[in-house]
């Protein structure tokens, strides 16, 4: 046998769904494995039963040629399986050397801290990838690149077999993404096996021997390098040929509904400055920690800007808190449906009418139940929402029909800007699509929306402009007539934040 | 209009301690005298609790309610000898009202106090409040030397202690205001957010809810309560001082667990927690009436909390849930 993992027969559930069906796969002793799917595809769950955080249902996991019905976080460490998670799952106060030994410190299980062994282990660590880590610097105040390289580094440090890094690459810009990928053939010169998961092709294409295509819950297809093609694995990852239809806007010669002029915010993004019409699809894109999202917040008065001027409907104002957003007609459907936008242990309903909530007054003031079931029916309604009644709580729902119950809670404020940020991150493509429907609907009514997105066809096809950040800047406008999606990536990881002069986006082409 | 769970536990625990004592005192216990003893002392803990609840119900705690309460009452008390000049058994009926006014506002002082801290400065409400109670507890000591303050109008006295239509005024006092109670909790804009940003503070702020001002009316609501606890104490023992009842801080907080009312916030209904206030006067006026220890009443109380807890912990609905996490959002939460 000279697979390192051979996963037969894998299921896992979660109440009454069904994430995993059975996968059967195997992985070699130093082989570089790709595992590509839409989100949602039980990705993750795969990878939690790999690192023992979950159970499987039924199915064996062998390794190294023995049989486990199922494996405990400390025996997946023990056995040399290695994760490293989107976030890192690092130390922000404390040193480089200090995250890079910690694990192995936990397991020696000694009283006292020795500080020349944490200054060892780490080198040692360092040295294995020959990354240019400064031991001594505080992770937090790393780049993203150099704190995935100490979450790497400290995955080395006891005796690791298979590595399995999710999402490596979303944070990073090409050159550190050239970097990564020629750290992971080294790891597997040296004799470790690797699992690159990620839904970016081009990465996928350019590291893996093979590529294992997961699509609800299902191993579709196991490709060798020499079979994969871009196209092939789209079509396999989503199950159709998916044909995003582009949106094309009614081009208006009317005055822009909101106008940005050099909105700054200390470290969170600097001279920001466009504008939005009635109607219009604004796509914002760019590498995570490129600004996107504190922008949002700002115009949305959760964390407001420190200068600059927002213009709504010709009248300058200033958004300090998020009543003063909501007052603007701005709403905002964060990424984070779970914690930020939905009060998940509350009912579908108390959920919509949280932001109307003041319009529902009745006598003395109380909730007049009249208008409040009827404002609740209508947005169930015009959204589609699928629950059996309002009263189903917010947290039963699957991903998509719960970012309906966001959508809905924005649109029945009648907004006239809407932003959406992430808005269909985790959430199954059908749904996915559900959402743009919505999106390019409500865009027909005449609202402005902004939609944010990691996702380049998404912005590509529903957005008719999109801006580019990064770093915290405009670094590039496109109309999206005029582009391919493969360029908007390009520039996604290469444009240099846009100087004084508009140059920048044809001469980066 | 909204989904509100049920009490079945309660009623049925309600039954079974009066079924218990009613065997255990089989003459003493069901006698009309016995029942108007119970409204009489009923409401003073049933304010307590109200007050307890809707810090709780927002996330919160509110540990300066006795010290409130106390505090309340050493106002008054002064501001009817200083305006009565001297004499508070004859102060009229202004005096009266306006001393009572003072300790109203002094309550409503204290409330904002904390409501400020956690509202406004996020301070973590459990410290805030606990600086609260201890600011107010010196006070206290400051304001009366350590002494007993006693002798008040019958007009003051009446609201603890006087009786209507054969029914103790605090307990006419007690369904009054249970019923707005209820009202503000379960009917009112400020109530419903107040469900929200206990189940959330995080996403009824992204929903432009205003989490300063409900967490600060929240807070003004308790002390408010505080207030009235104060003027039903006043009543009964007929004196203020520095530091009484201090030992119904804590059964105010397990009147509301014991309720149904969520430790973590954002749930639990005043019936219920009508009902776990009737449970603890039950058992302390059975306990009584058999002549043991008074101490042997808290030991109770806490012990029919815990089998409360371990039976709905059992039937689950107490249980911290657990998110659904495989309906299309088992891969949302890393995937994303």
């Amino acid at each position: 046998m000279s697979d390192f993992l051979k996963l037969v027969g894998i299921k896992k559930s979660f109440g009454g769904v069904q994430a995993l069906k059975g996968i059967e796969l195997a992985v070699g002793q130093n082989e570089i494995l790709c595992l590509v799917g839409e989100n949602g595809s039980g990705k993750s769950t795969l990878i939690k039963i790999i690192s023992g955080d979950l159970k499987p249902d039924s199915g064996e996991l062998w390794i190294s040629g023995r049989m486990y019905k199922q494996l405990r976080p400390i025996q997946s460490l023990n056995l040399g399986i290695r994760v490293i998670y989107q976030d890192f799952a690092l130390f922000p106060n404390l040193t480089v050397a200090e995250n890079i030994a910690y694990s192995q410190l936990v397991e020696t299980q000694d009283r006292l801290v020795n500080w020349r062994e944490i200054r060892e282990i780490a080198a040692r660590a360092v040295e294995l990838v020959q990354a240019d880590l400064d031991l001594n610097e505080v992770v937090g105040n790393l780049s993203v690149a150099n704190q995935q390289m100490t979450a790497i580094c400290r995955a080395l440090t006891r005796d690791t077999r298979f590595l399995i890094l999710d999402e490596p690459t979303s944070a990073l810009t090409k050159k550190e993404i050239d970097r990564l990928l020629q750290v992971v053939r080294d790891l597997q010169a040296k004799g470790i096996a690797v699992m690159f998961v990620s839904h970016k092709l081009n990465e996928v294409l350019a590291i893996a021997e093979r590529v294992a295509v997961l699509r609800d819950g299902e191993l579709v297809a196991t490709l060798d390098r020499e079979e994969a093609t871009n196209e092939r694995l789209v079509e396999l990852m989503s199950g159709t040929r998916v044909t995003y239809s582009r949106y094309e806007a009614k081009p208006s010669n009317e005055p822009p509904l909101l106008e940005v002029k050099d909105l700054s915010k200390r470290n969170c993004f600097q001279d920001i400055s466009f504008s939005l019409r009635r109607g219009e699809i604004l796509g914002i894109t760019g590498l995570l920690g490129s600004g996107r999202t504190e922008l949002a917040l700002a115009l949305f008065g959760i964390d407001p800007a420190d200068r600059g001027q927002i213009v709504v409907d010709h009248q300058p104002i200033k958004i300090r808190t998020v009543k003063d957003a909501i007052k603007a007609g701005i709403g905002y459907v964060p990424e984070d449906r779970l914690t930020q936008g939905l009060v998940l242990k509350k009912s579908v309903g108390e959920n919509i009418a949280a932001v109307i909530i003041d319009r529902l007054r009745g006598w003395l003031g109380l909730i007049d139940n009249r208008a409040w079931n009827a404002a609740v029916e209508r947005w169930i309604d015009e959204l589609a929402i699928r629950v059996t009644s309002p009263e189903v709580k917010a947290q039963t729902l699957s991903g998509g029909n719960q970012q309906r119950v966001v959508l809905a809670k924005w649109l029945a404020s009648l907004p006239k800007i809407l932003i959406l940020d992430n808005a269909t991150a985790g959430i199954d493509v059908a749904a996915k699509s559900g959402i743009h429907q919505i999106i390019r609907r409500m865009a027909r009514q005449g609202i402005g929306i902004i939609l944010i997105s990691d996702e380049i066809p998404e912005v590509v096809n529903n957005c008719s402009r999109i801006l580019i950040m990064r770093k915290g800047r405009i670094a590039a406008e496109v109309e999206t007539a005029d582009v391919t999606e493969a360029e908007v990536q390009q520039l996604v990881e290469l444009t240099e934040p846009r100087g004084k002069g508009e140059g920048m986006v044809a001469s980066s082409l | 209009m909204r989904r509100r769970s049920s009490n079945a536990t309660l009623y049925l625990v309600l039954i079974i301690v009066l079924a218990i004592m009613a065997v255990l005192n089989p003459t003493r216990f069901l006698r009309v005298r016995n029942f108007y003893s119970m409204a009489y002392q009923l409401p003073f803990l049933a304010f307590l609790a109200m007050g307890q609840m809707v810090p709780i119900v927002g996330g919160g705690i509110n540990l300066a309610i006795v010290a409130t309460a106390n505090f309340t009452g050493i106002i008054t008390a002064m501001l009817l000898r200083a305006l009565s000049g001297g004499s508070p058994l004859e102060a009229s009926t202004l005096v009266i009202l306006v001393s009572m006014l003072g300790g109203v506002l002094a309550a409503l002082l204290a409330g904002a106090l904390s409501g400020f801290l956690i509202g406004y400065l996020r301070v973590p409400d459990i410290l805030a409040t606990l600086g609260t109670m201890i600011l107010l507890n010196g006070v206290n000591i400051v304001l009366t030397k350590g002494y007993t303050l006693t002798g008040f109008p019958d007009a003051l006295i009446a609201i603890g202690n006087g009786v209507f239509l054969g029914i103790p005024i605090p307990f006419w006092l007690f369904l009054a205001i249970a019923v707005v109670f209820r009202m503000i909790m379960e009917r009112s804009v400020f109530g419903y957010q107040l469900y929200m940003i206990g189940s959330s503070y995080t996403a009824s702020r992204f929903a432009g809810i205003n989490t300063r001002s409900v967490i600060m009316g929240s807070y003004l609501l308790s002390s408010l309560f505080a207030a009235i606890t104060a003027f039903v104490m006043m009543g009964q023992l007929n004196s203020v001082k520095a530091n009484y009842a201090e030992s119904y801080l804590l059964v105010s907080v397990l009147a509301c667990f014991l309720g149904g009312v969520d430790p973590l916030g954002g749930d639990g209904r005043v019936s219920g927690l009508v009902l776990a206030v009737m449970i603890l006067q039950v058992i302390s006026t059975g306990v009584n009436l058999m002549r043991m220890d008074p101490f042997f009443i808290l030991a109770m109380w806490g012990f029919i909390v815990l089998v409360i807890i371990a039976a709905n912990h059992l039937s689950g609905r107490f249980r911290l849930q657990r998110p659904l996490r495989g309906l299309g959002q088992d891969s949302g939460l890393a995937d994303g």
